[in-house]
């Protein structure tokens, strides 16, 4: 047992220098694109009047307001002071609290992120069992087909065709927006289903579930192909093997295998998938994001690399970075948990 | 049970659990971290009926202040929170009297007084005087105001460059002395810079105006969270009477197909920023209304004469551009072609006798390309990545193919683009697709900042202030601009107009163009004029 | 030793008629074959100018003269369809080049030589791969003028780790071989036992993920074009196209389908490739 803890606590002491790491090349990164927003705050709303030197003047000024006139040593040197202190600054435009932005923007991404692998999950447990029992006949043959399909399909274009046969021809769902503007909400937790529960407004569910479903099934569509692959290889797999044999000669009903051997062995791949898939579900997310203007960190980061504000991008690269990092910590935990024989290793 | 300041009582929390099947241990653990319900809920609200109305914007910094720019959809909210001196409807292009109820001018123009409306009252409940106006004003005009936040643009700073003293002689009178003459005050003052804040606020919040502003407008700041939206809830104490609708909420919406599908579904009310290639399908759709918004934009290319020195080869460009494709393929009929040059129909100063100058004959471009011995140069265009911009870069990159000059095009990030265009040194700096809004509908906002030399347009991007006889334009713009009377103004502007084109092209126009509008169909009364000239005054407008 | 060199390499898979074996399988090598045909071929027989604009706007199907009718800006759809197939397979093909050469040098070199080396160069890659591929890849590619050279780069550079971690455990797995330890007591240098002895036994394995990782890059490289990143009109380019196109959604659907259904075709046929080599040269599943 304390290899195991030793193991978690070397895996969690990892992240900080990960997120050092991350911070440093985002720092860097913001900083080449083209674009200088002290320029992009001194002209705009005002070019046509100010005179070419007023222009000058101002950019000058702001870059001095900003710090962006400091060397860029320096400039790193305060931004990483400023994040041990858990502050990471305002936004260019406006002065926004970054904490404040992304406590606003995480968990809206959570909701969506996890209501995605749950039905990413849920698809793909389901068409990988259907393959694998049915192994050969033309239903495995197809469901791999879709299975593929749908983890190529880009998740750009399934966004913008749920949009329009969902929104605009059937009107069954909203297309933008994580909750309706006519609703009051004052956020607590600002996990809806959270604050539909300590503020006892049950009314908050149902809208939230209909603003969710939309972005999380397109987000999910791009992962339960992979999860398809993965289930019905090692349901395949873990047919092959003896105890499975072994429980079927001893007359256990084929339900009963599946749920107390089958899906019990096969469930280590799939964490396993499941922690490497939540990279690209959360690239997937911003993108997606953007496209139901749906308030997370994705759409957050979009906008701040749009505006050049410096700030806002690190401050939600750090966040999508954290996220990324602690899910696989969780994820490896699992499979401690879930294999027992690792833990000696 | 007490749970920060708000009473819950154990069931509310227990039943709120059980939705999710939860257990009571949650409801401890809860209490026990210290989480705190939020004061206001929604069952404390009154009643309303009027609905809300929703209008999709460019994008939202959650700053909403008059003397920092950020997106026009923030400044959208200053329009409907703050109100100036004088207003403009943009149903008319005049200054009307707004919290000013009346002014004199002197003989010699230069000073104006302004009598102030009694009565008004602010969101904050202190009521309306001449404080509030200098309080306000001199954010814009006084450089060590204390609370300009970082990084403001200030769009009235011009105005303050002219001006000998602001006073208040009393609580219902205020005084601008100027240096020199200048007919387009009242406009200029009914612009976002002039709009009133007040006093009391300012001085509470600071440089943190902006995330509670304060005016005397129709609707009051109620939230605002940065990318996503700002909500307005109808001032009842308005003075022109409380607002139909009970609620404004301002969305972003950056993805152009989501726009469209948005204005379809009903989740949009209005916008101005509907993609033009979707008009003609939302034209033949009843659920929404297409409005014929004023075609009020100049659509240009400036052209950079330390590249291209030679005017023929500047004149060749001008004449070489297909002007009714741009309008049919990269406006879908959203424009029309600039017959007043860069001064577009809805305004003073049109005069549809300078269309020769935007004229397109591809045979006489191709001579003066020949003529010039530019065949086959390279020439270097930029242009925006957003909205019509890549669609007309390709359609002019055609049109100067076949003149004989050979094009490199380079697309940019609209973030960036400001940037090169003010970098004379940048490798594509020979000709840039640009566009400015009439914020102001006057023709000093058009020509008089397109041909000022020492503006950006003239010293960044194209080097207008470099040629001979370029400072003139500096006084003949000023003079034309304080001609009172309005046909003998129109008259030397066309003049101007004309001069300046002839003699150095550094402006071409390619069309004037309208931010098309376009509304549910049970969104009435909307001033979509306004809108289409981002200018937000939806007072009057019931869903 | 000799045994997994004949077996593992492609002339062997094919050899034992291992390689397109189904209808899927067979079907998805001709898909693929068929469009680098078309990416190499097409634009020689396609004559009309993909480019060239003209008043005949949103033509439908079967137009006069064009096929597949025309684009909002009058092109012919047709030609921009073929000649669409280019920058996409090139992207493509390159950055796949490129992610497994880092790839595949970095996790050799980290296999073979373990320690410290090893343990530096794979949390460099631990920490590329900390970070969601496609930001990763839009920080890199915003940071150059959008165009075929920083598409390549982007990609390849955000796709190499993950091929370096496979290459570093097979790497690892041969170095430990008889046949390697003989060829370093008999005093052959590093650099020729990497290339001449452990690269031909890992390349099957290899190879497989090459492949998958081709259809990793083709959609990304779409997704790029879309984004706005990636080719730069008026060069046609299927990811853009679909992206223009999405503007006349409603009244020319086949300007969004047409792009959107290649790229997709080509994709899914990528990826039943990578499975086929994978069947046919890594039967045990080495991952």
């Amino acid at each position: 047992m304390t290899g195991t803890w030793w193991l978690v606590v070397k895996r969690l002491a990892a992240v900080p220098l990960v997120l050092l790491a991350l911070s440093t090349m985002v720092f860097v990164a913001v900083r080449t694109l083209p674009g200088s927003p002290a320029t992009g705050l001194a002209a705009g709303g005002s070019s046509g009047t100010s005179s070419a030197a007023d222009i000058t003047a101002n950019t000058a000024k702001i870059n001095a307001a900003l710090g962006l006139d400091k060397p860029l040593p320096e400039q790193y040197a305060t931004f990483l002071g400023d994040v041990v202190h858990l502050d990471l600054g305002s936004s260019f435009y406006g002065g926004n609290d970054i904490t404040g932005l992304l406590g606003d923007a995480l968990p809206a991404t959570i909701e969506l992120t996890v209501a995605a692998m749950l039905i990413a999950v849920l698809i793909g447990m389901l068409t990988g069992i259907l393959a694998a029992l049915r192994r050969g006949t033309w239903i495995d043959t197809a469901t791999r087909a879709i299975g593929t399909v749908s983890f190529s399909l880009p998740w750009f274009a399934l966004g913008v065709l749920g949009i329009v046969v969902f929104g605009v021809w059937l009107r069954w769902l909203p297309v933008i927006g994580r909750l309706p503007n006519a609703l009051d909400y004052h956020p607590l937790t600002n996990f809806v289903l959270l604050d539909a529960i300590l503020q006892d407004r049950p009314e908050l569910i149902w809208p939230w579930l209909q603003h969710l479903i939309m972005p999380a099934t397109t987000l999910a569509l791009s992962m339960a192909g992979f999860i398809t692959r993965i289930v019905r290889a090692s349901v395949l797999e873990v047919l092959g093997d003896d105890f499975v044999r072994t429980a079927r000669m001893k007359g256990l009903s084929p339900g009963a295998i599946l749920r107390r051997h089958v899906l019990r062995n096969s469930s280590l791949p799939i964490v396993t998938v499941l922690g490497l898939q939540f990279g690209s579900l959360l690239g997937g997310s911003v993108v997606t994001e953007t496209v139901f203007s749906y308030p997370g960190v994705g759409n957050l980061l979009v906008n701040g690399i749009l505006q050049r504000d410096y700030p806002i991008v690190q401050g939600a690269a750090l966040a999508i970075a954290l996220l990324f990092t602690l899910v696989n910590v969780v994820v490896d935990l699992l499979y401690l948990a879930l294999d027992p024989r690792l833990r000696k290793a | 049970m007490e749970i920060g300041n708000q009473a819950v009582s154990r069931r509310t929390l227990l039943r709120g659990a059980s939705i999710l099947g939860m257990g009571a241990g949650f409801t401890g653990l809860l209490a026990a971290c210290g989480i705190a319900a939020e004061k206001n809920d929604s069952s404390s609200d009154t009643a309303r009926s009027g609905g809300t109305l929703t209008l999709a914007i460019d994008g939202t910094s959650a700053v909403n202040d008059p003397a920092f720019y950020t997106t026009l959809g923030d400044w959208m909210v200053v329009d409907c929170v703050c109100r100036g001196l004088t207003f403009i409807s943009f149903e008319t292009n005049e200054p009307t009297a707004d919290l000013a109820e009346s002014w004199t001018v002197s003989d010699d123009q230069l000073v104006y007084t302004f009598t102030l409306r009694q009565g008004v009252t602010f969101h904050d409940g202190t009521a309306f005087t001449s404080a509030d106006v200098l309080a306000s004003l001199n954010r814009q005009f006084n450089d060590a105001d204390k609370t300009l936040p970082k990084g403001s643009s200030r769009p009235l700073k011009g105005i303050g460059d002219n001006l000998a003293a602001l006073t208040a002689p009393d609580a219902a009178t205020v005084v601008f002395k100027l240096k020199k003459p200048d007919r387009t005050l009242l406009g200029r003052l009914s612009d976002i810079g002039g709009r009133i804040i007040s006093k009391a606020a300012l001085e509470k919040y600071g440089a943190g105006i902006g995330k509670n502003l304060v005016g005397t407008g129709p609707f009051k700041f109620a939230s605002a969270t940065a990318g996503q939206n700002v909500t307005l809830e109808a001032f009842d104490a308005f003075r022109l009477g409380k607002p139909p609708i009970d609620r404004l909420v301002l969305q972003q919406v950056t993805d152009p197909s989501t726009i469209v599908s948005s204005l379809l579904s009903g989740d949009i009310s209005a916008t101005q920023f509907t993609p033009y290639s979707a008009l003609e399908q939302l034209k033949g759709d009843t659920s929404v209304t297409v409005y014929d918004t004023p075609k009020s934009f100049d659509a240009f290319i400036m052209m950079d004469v330390r590249r291209i020195p030679e005017l023929a080869v500047r004149k060749a460009i001008n004449l070489a551009i297909d002007r009714q494709a741009l309008i049919t393929q990269a406006f879908f009929g959203a424009a029309v072609l600039p017959d007043g040059y860069t001064i577009p129909p809805n305004q003073d100063a049109y005069d549809a006798s300078l269309a020769d100058l935007s004229k397109t004959d591809v045979a006489e471009a191709k001579r003066l390309i020949q003529e010039a011995g530019a065949t086959g140069r390279t020439v270097r265009l930029m242009a925006a990545s957003d909205s019509w911009h890549p669609k007309a870069a390709q359609l002019i990159t055609q049109n100067l193919t076949d003149i004989g000059l050979k094009v490199e095009t380079d697309s940019v990030d609209p973030a960036a683009y400001f940037n090169r265009l003010f970098d004379a040194g940048d490798k594509f700096h020979d000709l840039m697709i640009w566009e400015r809004n009439g914020y102001y509908p006057d023709a000093d906002d058009m020509i008089g900042s397109l041909a000022k030399p020492s503006g950006v347009y003239g010293e960044f991007m194209s080097g207008f202030n470099t040629l001979d006889g370029s400072a003139a334009y500096a006084d003949m713009l000023f003079e034309a601009k304080n001609i009172a009377d309005a046909t003998a103004r129109k008259a030397r502007y066309s003049e101007i107009q004309r001069a300046w084109a002839d003699k150095y092209m550094t402006l071409s126009m390619l069309v004037c163009a309208s931010n098309p509008v376009v509304s549910g169909t049970d969104v009435k009364d909307m001033n979509w004029k306004a809108l289409g000239n981002h200018r937000c005054y939806v007072e009057n407008a019931s869903v | 030793m000799s045994e997994s060199t004949t077996t593992s390499g492609l002339r062997g898979a094919l050899a034992a008629r291992r390689l397109g074996r189904g209808p899927l399988a067979a079907g998805s090598w001709i898909v693929v074959a068929l469009f680098v045909l078309v990416a190499i071929a097409g634009p020689l027989l396609v004559t009309a100018d993909p480019t060239r604009n003209t008043a005949d706007a949103l033509l439908p199907l079967g137009a006069s003269g064009h096929l597949l009718g025309t684009d909002d800006l009058g092109r012919d759809e047709l030609a921009r369809m073929v000649h669409g197939a280019r920058p996409l397979l090139l992207v493509a093909f390159l950055s796949t080049g490129l992610a497994a050469l880092l790839g595949v040098g970095i996790g050799m070199i980290a296999g073979y030589a373990g320690g410290k080396v090893e343990w530096v160069l794979m949390r460099l890659m631990d920490l590329a791969l900390a970070f969601p591929s496609m930001l990763l890849i839009i920080l890199i590619v915003s940071a150059w003028s959008p165009g075929v050279g920083s598409l390549v780069t982007g990609i390849g550079t955000a796709l190499a780790p993950g091929l370096a971690r496979l290459a570093r455990a097979l790497a690892a797995r041969e170095a430990g071989r008889d046949y390697v330890l003989a060829a370093r007591l008999g005093g052959t240098r590093a650099p020729r036992i990497l290339v001449q002895e452990v690269l031909p036994n890992m390349a099957g394995p290899m190879l497989a993920q090459v492949v998958m990782t081709l259809s990793i890059a083709a959609g990304f490289a779409a997704g790029l074009s879309y984004l706005g990143l990636g080719i730069q009109p008026p060069t046609p380019d299927w990811g853009y196209m679909v992206q223009a196109g999405q503007e006349f959604l409603y009244r020319a659907p086949r300007l969004v389908v047409l792009p959107a259904a290649a790229t997709l075709i080509f994709v899914v046929a990528c990826n039943f490739v990578g499975d086929d080599l994978r069947d046919a040269l890594d039967p045990k599943g080495t991952r």
